[in-house]
C-alpha cells in the first residue's frame, strides 16, 4: 500500500493504517529505536508509542513524506526514553554516535539565541551542499545511529573509509555553523 | 552525557534528506566484481603480450644465429649385420671410453667404434703428443686412431647436466629427450618441431662456447636445418 493510501486511511480513522504502517515501516521504526536504546523492549515499546503519536497527529497533519515523518516520531521517543532511562540510572550507556557530535554544538549555553529551527535549517543547507556518499553517511551514523560497520557494509566501504567521511564532514560542519554564526 | 543540541536539531533537518538515507536500495559497487575482471583481462593482455615479445624475440635470435635443426634419420631399410670382431671392438671402444672418461681429462673427448672403417677411433680437443701418449697407457694392444675433436667428454657432460637440471621446463617447451653421441661430440636434443624458439633459444644459451648442441626434430618429415 502507498503512502498516500495509508495516510488516507489514517484520516478516515481506520485502524489499518497502524497496520499499514508497522507493515511498511515497522522494521525500520524499530531499528532506529534499537540503535538509541540498544535493547528490543525498549524499543518495541518506542516503536509502539510511535503508532499511537501519528493516530494522533494524522489528522490534522498531513505529511508530505510519511517515512520520515514516522522515523522522527521514533527518533525523537527514543531520545527521550533513553534520558528517562539514564535519569533513572537504569542505562548507563552513552550513545556514541551522537558524543562524536558534542563538540560542533553541545548544549543550549552554546548560541542561545539561535533557535533549534534555525539550526536544524543549517544543517539540512549543509547536508545538501555535500556530496550524495558523505551525506548519507552522516545521516546513518548521527541521524540513525548506525554503527561504523553496518554503515562500512550498507555502502560497501571499509570501515576507515567510513570513518575518514564521518570526521571530514564533521570537520565541514563545524565550519559551516561557524560561517553561519551557530558556534560553539 | 546529554544529548548534544546538535542531535536533537537533526531530528528537524528535510524530509528528503532522511528518505534518502532510509532508502532500502543499498548503494553496493556494482562493478567490483567487473574490476576484477577488467583488471585480470588486462593483465593477461600483457602476460600474452609479453610473451608474445618474448617469442618473438626468441625467434630472431634463433634465425639470426642460424642454429642447425636436423630431421630425424630414418631407419636403415636393411638392418646392417655386425660381425663378432666388430662387436667385440665396439664394446672395447666403449671400455676405453668409460676409462677415459672417468679420468676427467680436459682434453678426452670421445671414443668410439667406426663400423665403416673397422677402427676404434680416440678424440682429444689437444692431440698433443703427450696427450696421446696418456691416452695409449688405457688403451693397451688395441689399436685406435686418434682425431682432433672440438669438445671434451667433460664439456659434453657438463652440458647435459645443465640440460637434465632444467628438464621439466625443457620438456614443456618442447624437448623431447637429449643424449651426449660419442660419435658426433655433440650433445643431440630432441624437439618437436623445428618451430620450438624458446627451446632452443634456451638450450643454445646453456653451450658457452657455442656449437656443442645438435639439435634434431623428431619426425623426419619435419623442415630442416636452417643452414
Amino acid at each position: 500500500m502507498d503512502d498516500v493510501q495509508i495516510i488516507e486511511l489514517f484520516f478516515a480513522r481506520d485502524e489499518r493504517a497502524v497496520k499499514e504502517t508497522d507493515k511498511k515501516y515497522g522494521k525500520l521504526c524499530f531499528r532506529v529505536a534499537k540503535n538509541f536504546l540498544l535493547n528490543s523492549e525498549d524499543a518495541g515499546e518506542c516503536v509502539n508509542d510511535t503508532y499511537l503519536v501519528a493516530w494522533n497527529k494524522i489528522p490534522p497533519t498531513h505529511p508530505n513524506n510519511l517515512m520520515a515523518f514516522i522515523c522522527k516520531i521514533t527518533r525523537v521517543l527514543s531520545l527521550k526514553r533513553l534520558e528517562q532511562l539514564r535519569a533513572a540510572k537504569r542505562s548507563a550507556l552513552e550513545i556514541v554516535p551522537l558524543s562524536e557530535l558534542e563538540d560542533i554544538l553541545p548544549d543550549s549555553r552554546i548560541a542561545p539565541a539561535v533557535e533549534d529551527g534555525e539550526i536544524s535549517k543549517a544543517i539540512s543547507a549543509f547536508l545538501r551542499a555535500e556530496q550524495e556518499d558523505a551525506r548519507n553517511v552522516f545521516l546513518r551514523r548521527y541521524w540513525f545511529s548506525d554503527s561504523i560497520r553496518d554503515i562500512a557494509e550498507r555502502y560497501s566501504f571499509t570501515e576507515s573509509k567510513v570513518k575518514a567521511m564521518l570526521f571530514h564532514s564533521r570537520n565541514r560542519l563545524r565550519k559551516y555553523l561557524k560561517k553561519e554564526g551557530i558556534e560553539a | 552525557m546529554n544529548t548534544p543540541r546538535i542531535a536533537i536539531a537533526l531530528n528537524n533537518i528535510d524530509d528528503d534528506l532522511i528518505s534518502a538515507a532510509a532508502s532500502e536500495k543499498i548503494v553496493r559497487k556494482k562493478h567490483g566484481w567487473l574490476k576484477c575482471v577488467a583488471a585480470a583481462a588486462c593483465l593477461c593482455l600483457v602476460v600474452v603480450g609479453a610473451l608474445g615479445g618474448i617469442n618473438a624475440y626468441m625467434k630472431q635470435y634463433v634465425v639470426n644465429n642460424r642454429f642447425p635443426v636436423y630431421p630425424a634419420p630414418g631407419f636403415a631399410s636393411d638392418s646392417a649385420m655386425v660381425s663378432p670382431e666388430q662387436a667385440e671392438c665396439f664394446n672395447k671402444a666403449n671400455d676405453i671410453h668409460n676409462e677415459l672418461s672417468a679420468q676427467n681429462y680436459e682434453w678426452y673427448g670421445s671414443c668410439y667404434y667406426d663400423f665403416d672403417e673397422n677402427k676404434i677411433m680416440i678424440g682429444l680437443t689437444d692431440a698433443s703428443k703427450r696427450n696421446m701418449d696418456t691416452v695409449l697407457t688405457h688403451t693397451e694392444d688395441t689399436i685406435i686412431d686418434f682425431y682432433k675433436c672440438d669438445y671434451s667428454y667433460c664439456y659434453l657432460l657438463e652440458l647435459y647436466y645443465k640440460l637434465d637440471g632444467k628438464r621439466t621446463a625443457l620438456s614443456l617447451l618442447g624437448v623431447k629427450r637429449y643424449n651426449i653421441s660419442i660419435q658426433k661430440n655433440r650433445v643431440e636434443v630432441w624437439i618437436e618441431n623445428a618451430d620450438k624458439y624458446a627451446a632452443i633459444y634456451m638450450i643454445s644459451k646453456m653451450d658457452g662456447t657455442g656449437g656443442a648442441i645438435e639439435f634434431i626434430t623428431c619426425t623426419s618429415t619435419d623442415r630442416t636445418s636452417r643452414d
